[in-house]
């Protein structure tokens, strides 16, 4: 029979391949390599949604050190892969945020006396912007943000070349130094600063730009030619610190620590309070973390399990999912999360109707890392472990607050 | 206004609907083989289907360039999937187990027909199981499997296994 199917047929099949054996069937020969590398096969991939979710973990510390190491998960096949990165070795607070087949990795601290340890006594915080290109393993520097910034909070959005941010050319972005999670005040800086980040889309058609959002904080908005309100500009004095942010239709969502919720209107350019019905009652030391999902709002919240406060019982803390309706402003509960919150940094990330969790924590010396996924279009599925304790054995209990994550589409 | 099911001698004719499901039609493979399906079943086949309409069936369909037993396996796909009263369970259940008892070989032959006679699904199915195989399997097992000999030299290897490090652990081994 035909040891060769036809080339277009071949790429047909070609095209399903999850990434980890794509690469492996580029190895086979040199006709195979050819035809699986091309951009437009990299296009049928991509159109045909014959990629799968890949989860990368940043951030880890090890023996002590910022190792630089980024754990990948390749959700579909279920492995892990580590890549070592000599890039990232001695930053940590950086935040991260995928744009199509890349992950930015933006601002971030080292420290100045201890070079690769996490130690605040003396470092130095970045305004660098690095992308990192899993599928070529490369790295880049793109534009860097006008300030430094350890732990910014990031959106990311596919806007118009002509909407409001790119015609005035500027950009607002937040700093928020790490700081003990109870109390802290709100850094408030005046911030008016270029985009950090433009690319051309790749869909060259629909003339979008991609952009990544540094996040934001009350910042008085230098106005060039714009004849916006100023009022609207800013953000009420009492919005506290930022402790989330996630772009949904078009609008910029920043969740505080005083569980205010203000949106920015990446096209008009301003800020708006965002008046919803009480947001659901959390645990204080929890701060809440927003998601956006199919163009839905979404939030992790972590509350005190009601109506279990029986008498010489400790009541529970459960992780709860909850979804704001976008028309009317009310937060409805959508899902409980199965394990315990022992993770205060627990990290969420979307991915088409997906949503990723990792949560890390130290017990018994060791240090645990339990990844799940939650599908938003199937709620009664619930949440799923899609891996139990791979990556972390070997890392610092240090990771689980410096850890951050990114999921693409590979 | 006439009614559609007189012929213009005013006799009833078959509808033309029902007469597809019931009459027959005759395929040939390449290798002179000749299968016998209904109308419907056939139809599920763009490129029958066209062959159908621009008449040139004088009943039989020749095709060149599928044999004799994939053109089989051909047909009882269609066969399943042009029954009445097959649910999407029942047609799906069968999909699973029609393709997974197939070597590769058998596979690549079903994906030439599928895409030569054009039936979407089938064809889609097929290329999906192709590459299922190879997921998690060495480069030494998908060459042995499609009979592919490496043109790289060791060095080109060693560079390109280089530039994807870390694609490449966990891969299952060549046992199975």
């Amino acid at each position: 029979m035909n040891a060769c199917l036809p080339d277009d047929i071949l790429e047909m099949c070609l095209v399903r391949l999850p990434l980890a054996s794509l690469m492996n069937a580029r190895l086979v020969c040199k006709k195979w390599r050819n035809l699986t590398t091309t951009s437009r096969f990299m296009q049928i991939r991509r159109e045909g949604l014959f990629q799968s979710s890949w989860l990368f973990l940043f951030g880890v510390v090890k023996d002590g050190y910022c190792s630089g190491e980024i754990h990948a998960l390749d959700v579909s096949l279920n492995q892990w892969h580590k890549i070592d990165s000599h890039t990232l070795k001695g930053r940590f607070l950086f935040s991260v945020a995928s744009i199509q087949d890349d992950v930015y990795v933006v601002g971030g601290c080292s420290s100045l006396t201890n070079f690769g340890r996490v130690d605040r006594s003396s470092f130095k915080t970045h305004k660098g912007v690095l992308v990192f290109s899993p599928l070529t393993k490369s790295w880049r520097k793109v534009a860097a943000m006008k300030y430094a910034r350890s732990s910014p909070i990031l959106g990311t959005s596919e806007v118009n070349p002509d909407c409001f941010v790119f015609r005035n050319q500027q950009n607002r972005s937040d700093r928020r130094f790490y700081r003990p999670r109870v109390g802290g005040v709100s850094d408030v800086y005046e911030d008016p600063h270029r985009l950090s980040v433009r690319r051309q889309s790749r869909h060259s058609l629909d003339e979008t730009d991609v952009s990544l959002f540094p996040s934001i904080k009350p910042c008085k908005f230098v106005r060039q030619k714009t004849e916006i309100h100023p009022a609207k500009m800013r953000l009420p004095l009492d919005f506290g610190v930022a402790c989330s942010g996630v772009v949904c239709h078009g609008m910029f969502y920043v969740y505080s620590e005083s569980d205010k919720l203000v949106g920015y209107d990446i096209e008009r350019g301003y800020w708006v309070t965002i008046q919803t019905t009480p947001s659901p009652p959390r645990v204080h030391e929890y701060y809440p973390k927003l998601i956006s999902c199919k163009g839905r709002l979404f939030m992790l919240s972590v509350s005190w399990c009601e109506g279990d406060g029986q008498i010489g019982r400790r009541n529970k803390a459960v992780r709860k999912l909850w979804e704001l309706d976008l028309m009317y402003l009310n937060w409805k509960e959508m899902s409980t999360h199965p394990d315990a919150p022992m993770d205060w940094n627990a990290a969420f990330v979307a991915d088409e109707e997906l949503i990723f969790g990792v949560e890390m924590f130290k017990i018994f010396g060791q240090v645990l890392d339990f990844v799940t996924m939650f599908n938003v279009s199937d709620v009664r599925t619930g949440w799923n472990h899609i891996s139990r304790n791979h990556a972390t054995h070997d890392l610092d209990a240090s990771s689980c607050m410096t850890k951050s994550m990114a999921v693409l589409r590979l | 206004m006439a009614p559609k099911n007189k012929n213009p001698n005013g006799e009833n004719v078959v509808p033309e609907v029902q007469q597809k499901k019931t009459q027959a039609l005759i395929l040939k493979s390449s290798d002179g083989e000749e299968f016998s399906i209904s109308k419907s079943a056939a139809g599920l086949s763009v490129a029958i289907k066209n062959m159908m309409e621009d008449d040139c069936a004088g009943g039989v369909i020749p095709l060149p360039l599928v044999d004799g037993g994939t053109l089989a396996r051909v047909i009882t796909y269609l066969n399943k999937h042009a029954e009445d009263g097959a649910s999407d369970e029942d047609k799906r259940k069968f999909d699973e187990e029609f393709l997974s008892g197939m070597e590769v070989d058998v596979l690549c032959d079903v994906a030439l027909a599928g895409n030569y006679l054009d039936i979407r699904g089938l064809f889609h199915d097929v290329c999906q199981r192709i590459v299922n195989g190879m997921k998690n399997k060495s480069v030494e097992w998908v060459r042995k499997t499609f009979r592919i000999e490496s043109d790289f030299t060791a060095e080109e290897e060693e560079q390109i296994k280089k530039e994807y490090a870390w694609a490449w652990e966990g891969v299952d081994s060549d046992a199975d």
